[in-house]
């Protein structure tokens, strides 16, 4: 187990790495309600909406025709005043209100305002058919193939008691027309509706893989900036670095601590390149530091056997402060699980008197006595801290066993930027 | 005097060093290349006493270099230079013969001390450490890790051809494969 821990570890090194981890699994993890959602999108993009106002348009304007063109019933006005009220007026209802809308209760109040006026014409060849049929294009393009083909039958069965009420038996089906017209009356919503959820369904596939890709596309771009800061400047300000500390012996004692300033500067901006480059590798995208901690915690314990606490929330800070002192937290902790073989890790964030401290202290090997050599993981940390203006300090405990790193942040008037 | 070839794709570094060696008066640059086809012909034409290679370099294996020019008659020492300079490194390159390693971020004066070291014939490598080696080690095929481990005590391709029963050649390959293996440790060109 312990073995295990540690090459996953070090596989999982602190320093940048190119591999991006969320971007990339998001899609694959479409929670059921966030498929939901982005059919319903869909139902706006693909005008879905429009298709269902025009097909109502029209289903009124032919059942106000076929009243006005024959003597339907004795009642023909309240029929067309019904018709008006079912047309225009759930028409308004659904453009003004989304909730309506994806409403499976308002669906279901709408297709049985269409069956009543069917059933009030006393005919099952009714002028209002058209009406009834189009309740069923926002349940079809909402609803997945399945349960969309499900509201289909209900439909058909509905429609077929309907039809039995306006009288239909087994003697109006004598003559073959009157049958197929039932079949026609019957197998068409299932066509309606099939034929539009699958069509629904084929343009949000279609989006969710222009998204994804989208998100690919972002992830290289990220990638590529984050090489070519590495590769590029973070190698000429090494260069600058190397060439100003071979000065150092030669300038006059009055320009000396001007070096070292510079030199500090120097190394700072690799730090800063560090940390952007690790940025763009596994965005912190707003989160709070708390919230990033907590995340590598939990990576961290999911793959050794350390059990890692971590106690306190941190306030919103700015993007950098957030990301320095995250790299610094990270790099702590993995220190602790990679060499100090800790078995308990603490990590308190306290927030007092515009100071935000953080101490991260591990029941390990303790400090080594010797830095070891090529090992710059600490000094990158002091960098690190030094940009932001913060305090870092190292202490072991009294026989040498266990590490606590302190990170002392000030966070006076810092606004979230 | 200690005469140094040196090995880099970002020119930016090269004439850094180049400047930063000029005054030293017992380490002369005598060759400065990005690698590829031009670093054999230099190498040969200049024949250094220390190579200081970059460990990354795009399109060329830096482990797979320095094992070749471990091979050389005579023997250069190899010296790596990286910007990701760590402890991690401390195995791939003693399984690539390397001398030395010095980081991108060091001063002047600690690289001018590490090039001196290496230049008499000092290891200058971070110690390898158990749970390092359970790192490195643990991915690797049975195989593998024997010859990492006959590599790591110091066996030459000889030695590793007879106990593998294999030819020179065929050993030769079989250390290489592994160079690949456990190469890393930089970040890939997206």
């Amino acid at each position: 187990m312990e073995t295990a821990c540690v090459v996953r570890a070090f596989q999982d090194r602190s320093k940048p790495r190119m591999t991006a981890r969320a971007p990339l699994s998001r899609p694959d993890r479409l929670s059921v309600r966030a498929v939901a959602a982005t059919r319903w999108r869909a139902v706006h993009q693909d005008r879905w909406l429009l298709l269902f106002l025009l097909a109502r348009g029209i289903a009124t304007v032919a059942a106000i025709g076929l009243l006005g063109a024959h003597r339907v019933t004795a009642h023909d006005a309240w029929l067309a005043l019904g018709a008006l009220l079912a047309g225009p007026g759930a028409m308004l209802l659904a453009a003004s209100s989304e909730r309506l809308r994806r409403s499976p209760l308002a669906w279901s109040v709408d297709g049985l305002v269409a069956l009543g006026l069917v059933l009030a014409s006393e005919d099952w060849r009714s002028p209002f058919y058209l009406l009834a049929l189009s309740t069923l294009i926002l349940p079809a393009v909402t609803l997945n193939l399945r349960t969309a083909a499900l509201w289909g039958f209900s439909f058909v069965a509905a429609y077929l008691g309907v039809a039995v009420l306006c009288g239909l038996d087994a003697r109006t089906l004598d003559s073959t027309i009157r049958l197929e017209t039932l079949a026609t009356h019957l197998l068409v919503p299932l066509l309606v509706v099939l034929a539009l959820s699958y069509a629904s369904d084929v343009l949000v596939r279609l989006r969710r893989e222009e998204e994804r890709a989208r998100t690919l596309a972002i992830d290289s771009e990220r990638r590529r900036i984050a090489w070519e800061l590495h590769d590029s400047a973070k190698q000429r300000v090494h260069s600058a670095h190397l060439l100003l500390s071979s000065v150092g012996d030669r300038v006059d004692a009055g320009a000396v601590s001007t070096v070292d300033q510079a030199l500090r500067e120097l190394q700072a901006a690799t730090a800063d390149m560090d940390t952007s480059v690790s940025e763009l590798q596994t965005p912190a995208d707003g989160r709070r530091l708390d919230v990033l901690v907590r995340e590598r915690a939990a990576e961290l314990a999911a793959i050794c056997s350390a059990r890692i606490a971590v106690q306190g929330d941190a306030p919103e800070l700015p993007a950098t402060l957030t990301a320095h002192a995250y790299r610094i937290v990270a790099e702590a902790l993995l220190n602790a699980v990679r060499h100090a073989r800790a078995d308990n890790i603490d990590i308190v964030i306290a927030l007092d008197n515009e100071r935000l401290t953080i101490r991260i202290s591990d029941d390990g090997h303790g400090l080594p006595q010797r830095a070891r050599p090529g090992a710059h993981g600490m000094s990158f940390m002091g960098h690190r801290a030094a940009t932001i203006g913060a305090r870092l300090n190292f202490t072991s405990g009294r026989d040498g066993r266990g590490t606590t790193v302190a990170l002392d942040i000030p966070i006076a008037d810092e606004a979230p930027r | 005097m200690i005469r140094i070839m040196l090995v880099d794709d970002h020119a930016a570094v090269r004439a850094g060093l180049q400047t930063v060696l000029e005054p030293e008066i017992d380490l002369v640059a005598v060759a400065a290349t990005e690698g590829n086809e031009q670093l054999w012909p230099q190498f040969r034409r200049t024949s250094p006493d220390l190579v200081l290679l970059d460990y990354h370099l795009p399109g060329q294996s830096s482990l797979l270099i320095c094992r070749r020019l471990k091979a050389m008659v005579p023997t250069p020492f190899v010296a790596f230079y990286s910007a990701y300079a760590d402890a991690t490194l401390s195995i791939p390159l003693r399984l690539a013969g390397a001398d030395g390693l010095a980081s991108k971020g060091v001063a002047a004066s600690e690289l001018f001390d590490v090039l001196r070291r290496v230049g008499r014939g000092e290891k200058v490598l971070p110690p390898v450490t158990r749970d390092l080696q359970e790192a490195v080690f643990g991915p690797l095929s049975p195989e593998d890790r024997v010859v990492a481990a006959l590599l790591l005590d110091g066996a030459t391709v000889a030695d590793l051809a007879e106990v593998l029963q294999v030819d020179a050649a065929g050993a030769a390959v079989r250390v290489e494969r592994l160079l690949g293996r456990v190469a890393g440790g930089y970040p890939a060109r997206p």
